[in-house]
């Protein structure tokens, strides 16, 4: 059943309820797992196109909530995103457009006001890749190549999909590819939120705008990113109990509590987690995300003076959420600070035609070097070994998000002293049989 | 202007509606982005008769069909604001031809007033009359059956139905008249159809509309796909009932406007075009519409 009220379907709700679907991926780690050598800035640097995101802080008397909030809201506001109207798709993969921006920033636009089912949908990621998801009269009348992506239906084929990489060597003027390129997307216009992040400092981020303004494009106004918080007082706060008694130790220090609250159910001794541990720990951190107190009934648990939950709706590119990322850890481990753990949870746009990475699996990372563990093109496994996915293998690297179960790629972050653990899910809900062939756009 | 359809489509909102613009925004609001309004037409006084009491607007005198001029509803941009509707609506003009015997030449006499409608429907309550749709009538985009009618209930040609598909032509369930209806069989009997079409044709040109006057049984595209399921269309089929067909249903009745003979082909050879080239094209025979090489 399609879920109701597709068009004004609001984000994905910042509850791990979704994250227990995946518990037949939850497996135990010990410390010398690793399963990969991803690092988080990676996992985060895939997360394309976030428009929420939140932070969890437990606060202490020595450093309350009221201190904190200025310093933290100022981090989050300075990113700023626009809105241009009827803009045409060849001013996004024109030469001067790429070497001004695409190359020296992070460039992000994604169609505005379009639905993934039944509109025609653009998105221009980070990596320079303009993807765009056609209706097949669209497609069919731009003249340039793609494939019939998955849907539901296998035949007819209703959605077109077409990627061009604007950084390839060969994508400039006067090839013929180019010209083509940019006199087939003449035709097209879509209204884009946009923002960029150069990678100078001395650069300032508005300059895009004030290029699309200077071709003649209606540009609005700067949108700052709007900020929520709430203050939840004497909270029974979740504690990372499987990391053995010293670590719940340390975490029960910082706040300021000397007694360990041992409950039958925390696997203090033992030093490898198990999915119950885990699965209470991201519920509560869950609770705490929808401003709900958890209950103090399982889990281990401390309490804390104050919790402060920032909700963030905005529009940050990866540049952005690194930054913020990197700055909550300098507060984290700062002296003044002394809290357990730091949480921060991305929600991507629900509308995104496309993402970077296969359906979303549990990853924690265990050694000291902020590193996750992801499985790279895991979308070919389905985690119950149930139908196999029909899947050719094509070099863009991109997946199609669902068209009509909607759910935003996710991503939840656990910040804590010597370690950092990290869940993500993609914007696919459930699994569906798959197929595309490849294209000779992607090269 | 040829106007395209664009998102979530509902093809019939009936046009005899007391308060038609509070309808189609109604329509607009739960997410519908392009909107047909229905004109109904009956050439037989005798379906006219027995159907309603009300009399149709449909100036049936003797052998001719006055066909009204398209319904327009014009929405002022504070109409939108005030039902929260920030996509740019697409509103186009629907005829439905009701009629039964083949042999009244109503059809040639009102070609012209047929041509300025956006898509045209027709109901056809005999076996002749859906031969003759199906197989003849050039400007047929949707076939709308009325599932309490005779021809329904008995059994309909299935090779009609696959000819009908393969000439792009989209048959049509109706929601509307289900809702609300104390009547349990309007419910049977439209879930039935929609069997049927599944069984003839696997459901492939088959949309859902609303075919309703008023703003209480509209439902968002949400709950229509829903409701389509129990027509006995999969679950991609729903979805498509909604928003892909739609698309294709005015995209063909766009090109079926044109003219089947009409084909404007424009080959641009760039600047290197030698002079004798274009003398030779200059002087080339003309070709008669539809000759083959």
């Amino acid at each position: 059943m399609v879920r109701g009220n597709i068009s004004k379907y609001p984000a994905a709700k910042q509850s791990l309820q979704m994250y227990s679907q995946e518990q037949s991926s939850l497996k135990s780690y010990s410390k010398t797992d690793v399963l990969g050598k991803c690092s988080l800035d990676v996992g985060i640097s895939q997360q394309d196109f976030v428009t929420k995101l939140h932070l969890v802080v437990p606060c202490t008397n020595d450093n309350k909530s009221e201190d904190l909030l200025p310093q933290l809201s100022t981090l989050i506001t300075n990113y700023k995103s626009f809105i241009i109207r009827q803009l045409h798709l060849d001013v996004l993969v024109s030469y001067e457009f790429i070497q001004s921006f695409i190359k020296l920033g992070e460039v992000q636009c994604i169609s505005e006001g379009t639905l993934l089912g039944s509109h025609d949908c653009c998105a221009l990621y980070p990596t320079g890749r303009l993807s765009l998801l056609l209706s097949h009269h669209t497609y069919h009348a731009l003249g340039l190549e793609g494939s019939p992506v998955t849907n539901i239906l296998r035949k007819p084929h209703h959605r077109y999909a077409v990627h061009i990489n604007t950084l390839s060597p060969g994508f400039h003027p006067p090839r013929r590819g180019y010209e083509r390129t940019l006199s087939c997307l003449r035709k097209l216009k879509m209204d884009f939120k946009v923002s960029w992040e150069p990678n100078s400092a001395s650069v300032c981020p508005s300059s895009i705008a004030k290029y699309f303004s200077d071709l003649g494009y209606s540009v609005g106004p700067l949108i700052s990113p709007t900020v929520r918080h709430t203050v939840l007082s004497k909270v029974p706060l979740p504690l990372i109990s499987w990391q053995g008694k010293e670590c719940l130790q340390q975490q029960l220090r910082l706040l300021g509590q000397e007694n360990v609250t041992e409950t039958p159910e925390a696997r203090c001794d033992e030093h490898i987690e198990t999915d119950a541990d885990v699965l209470s720990f991201l519920e509560d951190v869950g609770c705490l995300l929808l401003d709900i107190k958890p209950k103090s009934s399982s889990g281990a648990r401390g309490l804390a003076e104050q919790v402060l939950c920032l909700h963030c709706d905005g529009f940050f590119s990866a540049a952005a959420v690194r930054r913020i990322l990197v700055n909550v850890r300098a507060l984290h481990e700062s002296p003044e600070m002394r809290c357990p753990w730091v949480c921060l949870s991305l929600h991507s746009h629900p509308e995104t035609p496309f993402e970077r990475r296969g359906t979303g699996k549990c990853h924690r990372n265990t050694t000291n070097s902020h590193q996750i563990s992801s499985e790279k093109k895991d979308c070919g496994r389905a985690s119950s070994g149930g139908l196999p996915c029909a899947r050719a293998s094509c070099d863009c690297g991109m997946v199609e998000c669902d068209q009509h179960a909607l759910g935003a790629g996710a991503l939840l972050a656990v910040i804590t002293a010597d370690q950092d653990a990290c869940w993500f899910r993609g914007g696919s809900a459930g699994i569906r049989h798959r197929y595309y062939t490849k294209t000779s756009n992607n090269k | 202007m040829q106007k395209k359809a664009v998102g979530y489509c509902d093809l019939n909102i009936l046009s005899d509606s007391k308060d038609l613009k509070k309808t189609v925004l109604e329509a607009l609001r739960l997410g519908f982005q392009t909107i047909a309004i229905n004109t109904v037409v009956h050439t037989e006084p005798s379906y006219e008769e027995s159907k309603s009491n009300k009399k149709k607007d449909s100036g049936n005198k003797g052998d001719q069909c006055i066909i009204p001029a398209p319904t327009r509803v014009s929405l002022s941009p504070d109409d939108l604001k005030q039902y929260g509707i920030a996509e740019e609506p697409v509103l186009l003009s629907r005829l439905t031809l009701v009629y039964k015997d083949t042999t009244r030449p109503f059809l040639h006499k009102a070609k012209a007033a047929i041509e300025e409608y956006d898509v045209v429907a027709f109901t056809p309550l005999s076996e002749e009359a859906f031969k003759q749709v199906c197989q003849s009538l050039m400007y047929v985009d949707i076939i709308c059956l009325d599932p309490d009618s005779q021809l329904c209930s008995s059994k309909l040609p299935r090779n009609l139905c696959r000819l009908a598909v393969e000439r792009d032509m989209y048959f049509e369930l109706q929601y509307g008249p289900c809702i609300g209806s104390r009547n349990i069989s309007s419910w049977q009997s439209t879930i039935r159809l929609g069997h049927l079409l599944s069984d003839y044709i696997n459901s492939r040109n088959v949309i859902v509309t609303s075919a309703t006057a008023s703003p209480e049984p509209i439902r968002s595209p949400a709950d229509v796909i829903a409701m389509a399921r129990f027509f006995g269309l999969s679950l991609g089929a729903a979805h498509s009932s909604v928003s892909a067909l739609c698309h294709d249903t005015v995209h063909c009745a766009l090109q079926r406007r044109a003219g089947a003979n009409k084909c404007n082909v424009l080959i641009d050879f760039g600047d290197n075009v030698s002079k004798d080239n274009v003398a030779n094209r200059k002087n080339a025979p003309k070709r008669k519409a539809g000759e083959m090489l």
